[in-house]
């Protein structure tokens, strides 16, 4: 997006594909996108493609892919309804009530007092 | 016919002087003093005659010149408003050649020099004017358009929604197509384009610039750069991107809706970078190519006036920014697909390396294109192949390691049809096991059984 103060070079509206179908609108930001290893098709866009090659290394909320792609949460949600109505992602809908441990899906419910525990530990640590 | 009217009084001036001439000789004969006087009084009368001859020549003199002047008038001037209009128009000279070389004719054409000097002052006047009203307008437009893309910028960074996402693209779409055209008009008009960006990678420049056409879904960017770290300086920044985006406007307006338009980011070995645009439009005519690289050369002060109605701006904006910045524009090949090849070339001096780790290229740009890649497996002799034995005097032969089809290539429609054995034997089983399931024996033992 805007690098640094200038002003800025590359809207958003060109990462989602062209005039697509109104999509399911079922994603949230902490909801998993795992690849199918179905490969991109041509009429995907440079954004879509760098989504499918991120989320190959691993599966990834669409919040982190946000933040990887620097594109705004919302347009980021729209490329990656897109690529699942396409095949190439799965999205798995995240846990409820837990805010975090979504990089492993189904890694179950994390205890509280071990999270508790674990910020105590990097508080310290800083 | 003024000429002629002029040499008959002098004739007759001449046959008067002659006739006086010879009465005189005759005078002195004998008894020729009678006829003398008579032929005085009749020179007399010659001369007064000559003398009125004179009046009539310069009467007829003055009316050449009033004719002249009113040619100059009537005829030269106004067409020499038309030729200062367009060269096409020709200019007479002086109707009467007999005032050529005269001082009359000298005052006649200073005359029509300053006329041509008043009209090209008064007219360069004006459009600098209207220049300046339009630069002053465009300038306030655009910064408003700037405010209005940060807004947008702003709102959808918020927005989770995507109907509403959506509007908001529309919006901002057309807000980028207005903030073109004023940007464009104001360049023509002599601004600058109104910001300065800090150094920028080159696909995102080419990608920021097909966002500010209608159509951009019809512009494929495909980078062959060699890294991910080529940029353009800051102060070369966004001409470039103006330029790209007025010649991929023309190719966008001059190919058909469903052809789209190949750029190419090029990197050739001489240090410039390249950016090629090739549309598969009805091309250029001969004269609008002329008009094209006269105007893209960026040497002359273009008029308002000379641009047509409605005015054709983007070439005149290219032409200004490559005279203040040093890069190049063609626009004179034809493309692979015979429409127009335009090739940007941006010098060494303009072309700057940007770490990409800081400073990553958009999500929204074009990667460079893989290198080359090695073929995935390498020729080797098979082992099981029937090599030549030593000594069997036959050279060694090199045979081509069969690999198993990976699964892609095997369910890949239009892919080759399974061999005929492979065909068999995977049929065979599945009969097999049919057979088997039918059976209730084990399938192993039935292998056995056949064996």
């Amino acid at each position: 997006m805007s690098r640094g103060q200038g002003r800025r070079l590359v809207p958003s509206y060109l990462a989602p594909g062209g005039s697509s179908a109104p999509t399911r609108n079922s994603l949230q930001s902490l909801t998993a996108l795992i690849a199918t290893s179905l490969p991109a098709k041509p009429h995907h866009t440079p954004a879509q493609q760098r989504l499918l090659d991120l989320t190959a290394k691993g599966p990834l909320t669409v919040a982190e892919s946000a933040g990887y792609l620097r594109l705004p949460m919302g347009v980021c949600m729209m490329l990656a309804s897109q690529l699942v109505d396409d095949g190439n992602l799965m999205a798995r809908a995240p846990l409820s009530g837990v805010p975090d441990g979504i990089r492993t899906p189904g890694a179950g419910r994390p205890d509280k007092s071990l999270l508790e525990r674990v910020r105590d530990g990097l508080l310290t640590a800083l | 016919m003024s000429g002629e009217a002029a040499s008959i009084p002098e004739d007759l001036t001449v046959t008067a002087i002659h006739e006086v001439a010879i009465a005189a000789l005759s005078g002195t004969t004998v008894g020729g003093v009678t006829a003398a006087v008579a032929l005085m009084t009749r020179s007399r009368r010659a001369l007064s005659r000559s003398r009125a001859d004179a009046r009539a020549a310069a009467e007829a003199d003055e009316q050449r010149r009033n004719e002249a002047l009113q040619h100059l008038v009537n005829v030269r001037l106004p067409s020499l408003a038309l030729h200062l209009r367009s060269t096409h128009y020709p200019v007479p000279g002086l109707m009467d050649t007999g005032l050529v070389g005269t001082e009359f004719a000298a005052f006649l054409d200073s005359v029509q020099e300053l006329f041509a000097r008043a009209v090209l002052e008064e007219r360069h006047r004006v459009d600098a004017a209207a220049r300046a009203a339009l630069r002053g307008a465009c300038m306030e437009i655009q910064a408003k358009s700037y405010q209005m893309q940060t807004d947008l910028d702003f709102l959808q960074q918020a927005c989770e929604d995507e109907e509403t996402l959506k509007n908001y693209f529309r919006l901002d779409h057309l807000n980028e197509q207005l903030a073109r055209l004023v940007q464009k008009a104001a360049i023509v008009t002599g601004s600058w384009p109104g910001l300065v960006r800090p150094d920028t990678h080159l696909p995102d420049l080419v990608t920021g610039a097909t966002s500010r056409l209608h159509g951009f879904e019809r512009i494929h960017v495909h980078s062959k750069l060699r890294t991910d770290t080529v940029g353009v300086v800051g102060r070369a920044a966004e001409p470039i991107a103006v330029v790209c985006t007025e010649l991929l406007a023309n190719a966008l307006e001059s190919s058909r809706a469903d052809l789209s338009v190949e750029v190419t980011l090029l990197q050739p070995d001489n240090g410039a970078v390249c950016i090629q645009i090739d549309d598969a439009g009805k091309g250029m005519t001969a004269e609008e190519a002329n008009r094209a690289a006269q105007l893209l050369a960026g040497r002359q002060q273009v008029l308002l006036t000379e641009l047509g109605d409605p005015p054709a701006l983007g070439f005149a904006a290219i032409g200004q920014l490559v005279a203040d910045h040093g890069f190049q524009v063609t626009v004179d090949q034809v493309s692979t697909y015979s429409g127009v090849r335009a090739v940007i070339t941006i010098p060494p001096a303009l072309v700057t390396s940007i770490n990409p780790h800081t400073d990553p290229l958009s999500a929204m740009s074009p990667r460079p294109a893989p290198a080359p890649r090695a073929p995935r497996r390498a020729i080797t002799t098979s082992d099981d192949s029937p090599a030549a034995s030593p000594g069997s005097g036959a050279l060694p032969q090199r045979y081509r390691r069969r690999r198993e089809p990976t699964l892609e290539e095997r369910t890949a429609p239009g892919g080759h049809p399974p061999e005929p054995e492979q065909a068999r034997s995977t049929w065979d089983a599945f009969e097999q096991g049919i057979a088997a399931g039918r059976a209730g024996t084990p399938s192993d033992i039935r292998n056995e059984d056949r064996t």
